[in-house]
């Protein structure tokens, strides 16, 4: 056993997420007022992440596997403090990357090169430092004949590449990755999975979630193994995957 | 807890200028005369409703030329027009962005006031070249409390990021709100001297109407400074000054109080 002398990054404690599951959504005024006058304005509860504690500690890999709307996403959202949650406490230090949904911040009208300055601000990025960076994002991408073309002519594949690089300029203390690795032709996976291996060398601390259990057992030391919202097993990245392979 | 929020706000500073540019950008993009439009809309609308005021309506003394009289208080009122109309629908519109990565949403309603505060900057130049116009025809004199105008413009521009943030907040649980307020901005304008004077309401006793309503300061003190060369009275600039911080709380209050529930809504 490892002693536990490293910082912890992310703590996760109690934490519970609640979703309406209204069966219609109401948006307007004048059905939230006959609703309320009916008195029908109750909505189901769904619980997506229920109750759950997890730590995190620095240079950790850390994988979280689990069968379709087991509450992976959910928790990567509230630890990138995309979605607050109902209850409970998120602590987390130092800088997070979110790799949730590549290139959700671009707008497919502007060309390459505007997306990149514009992507790189919504990442919090300032100016000068994307100015620094531009050919290596430029270079890394592999897209320089194609930057000043309108993003909505490009494949997908080709706006995950440029996205991919924006996202991984700056060396994060937190790099949260949520199978995106499956986008992109194999030489560019290869690329980004080299970037990943490259970050975890210098000590990037890595949440990821993936179905693919072979990545899992390859990159992570750590697995949560969510199930209905629940922690079903948390630990070495051995037992847990034995466990959910047998499952 | 200010120092993490200010920060916060630096840190997303070249976001709102990247977000306001690429708004210009892609308003103006293949349009050949581009930003030219943003003066010359005003001047064109002001042309068609100068030339129907003076033929249908008979005039009513308002000490100026009509059509600087009008431009004066439209130029002030579209500007709280487009600002309060796009940050309404600036949290529904960004949706796919706020769901995926943390950014502090209110950047989205600062950032469309922006871009309308600098369509207004076009049209305050598109506002000089006409009362230049009438300056040579010695219609319109210029005076030096020209150089205060920024009070009411930063007035209003600060009442319309409150406006902005409250109806960007509601819209989301209630879109019935965005097609409301087309209909309510035109009942605004026209409890909004712009074209009318309000000598005119003080004949019919109605003066008060008007004065309840917060844009009739900022545009009277606007064209009082513009070409009356009058400074604004100091319970004007107090009742401006309480209306706008207000708002602002107001708008920062509820804000806050909504924005964790956006994601589910959006």
């Amino acid at each position: 056993m490892k002693v536990n002398n490293k910082k912890k990054v992310v703590q996760v404690e109690n934490v519970s997420m609640h979703f309406n599951m209204s069966s219609e959504k109401l948006d307007s005024l004048k059905e939230y007022f006959i609703k309320l006058l009916k008195r029908q304005l109750f909505f189901k509860k769904y619980v997506a992440i229920d109750n759950i504690s997890f730590s995190i500690e620095q240079g950790d890999v850390f994988g979280i596997v689990g069968l379709n709307g087991c509450g992976k996403s959910t928790t990567l959202k509230i630890i990138s403090g995309i979605l607050k949650p109902t209850m409970g406490s998120v602590v987390v230090s130092g800088s997070v990357a979110p790799l949730i949904e590549l290139g959700a911040g671009f707008d497919m009208e502007l060309t390459a090169r505007e997306n990149i300055y514009l992507n790189g601000a919504v990442l919090g990025y300032s100016k000068k430092l994307i100015d620094e960076k531009f050919d290596e994002i430029v270079e890394f991408s592999e897209m320089r004949e194609f930057l000043d073309v309108p993003m909505k002519n490009y494949s997908s594949g080709m706006v995950a590449r440029i996205a991919f690089a924006i996202a991984t300029i700056v060396q994060p203390d937190i790099l949260i990755v949520d199978e995106i690795l499956s986008v992109g032709d194999f030489h560019f996976q290869e690329k980004c999975n080299r970037r990943i291996e490259q970050m975890m060398k210098n000590g990037t601390t890595i949440v990821l979630v993936s179905h693919d259990i072979e990545q899992i057992q390859s990159l992570c030391n750590k697995v949560m193994w969510l199930e209905k919202g629940k922690i079903k097993m948390l630990g070495g990245v051995k037992e847990v995957c034995e466990s959910y392979k047998n499952s | 807890m200010l120092k993490a929020y200010w920060r916060d706000f630096v840190k997303f500073i070249p976001l709102l200028v990247g977000l306001t540019s690429r708004d210009f950008k892609l308003k103006y993009r293949r349009s050949f005369l581009g930003i030219l439009w943003s003066m010359l809309n005003p001047l064109l609308i002001m042309l068609v409703l100068t030339s129907v005021f003076a033929i249908i309506l008979r005039q009513q003394p308002i000490g100026m030329p009509f059509a600087v009289y009008y431009i004066t208080g439209a130029t002030l009122f579209n500007f709280f027009n487009e600002a309060s109309s796009s940050s309404m629908s600036s949290i529904i519109g960004n949706a796919p962005l706020i769901k995926k990565v943390y950014i502090p949403k209110y950047i989205f309603v600062l950032e469309k006031c922006s871009f309308s505060f600098i369509n207004m900057l076009f049209s305050l130049i598109a506002m000089m070249g006409v009362i230049l116009f009438y300056v040579i025809t010695g219609e319109v004199k210029l005076h030096l409390t020209v150089f205060l105008i920024f009070i009411p413009i930063i007035f209003i521009f600060v009442f319309s990021v409150g406006v902005g943030l409250i109806l960007s907040a509601l819209s989301v649980f209630f879109r019935d709100i965005t097609h409301i307020w087309g209909v309510l901005i035109t009942l605004w304008m026209y409890f909004t001297p712009l074209i009318y004077s309000i000598d005119l309401l003080r004949d019919h006793g109605l003066e008060w109407v008007v004065k309840l309503n917060p844009l009739f300061y900022f545009v009277d003190d606007f064209r009082n400074l513009m070409i009356c060369g009058i400074f604004p009275s100091m319970d004007h600039f107090l009742i401006s000054f309480c209306i706008c911080s207000a708002t602002l709380l107001l708008g920062m209050l509820i804000f806050r109080i909504f924005q964790d529930r956006f994601i589910l809504h959006i």
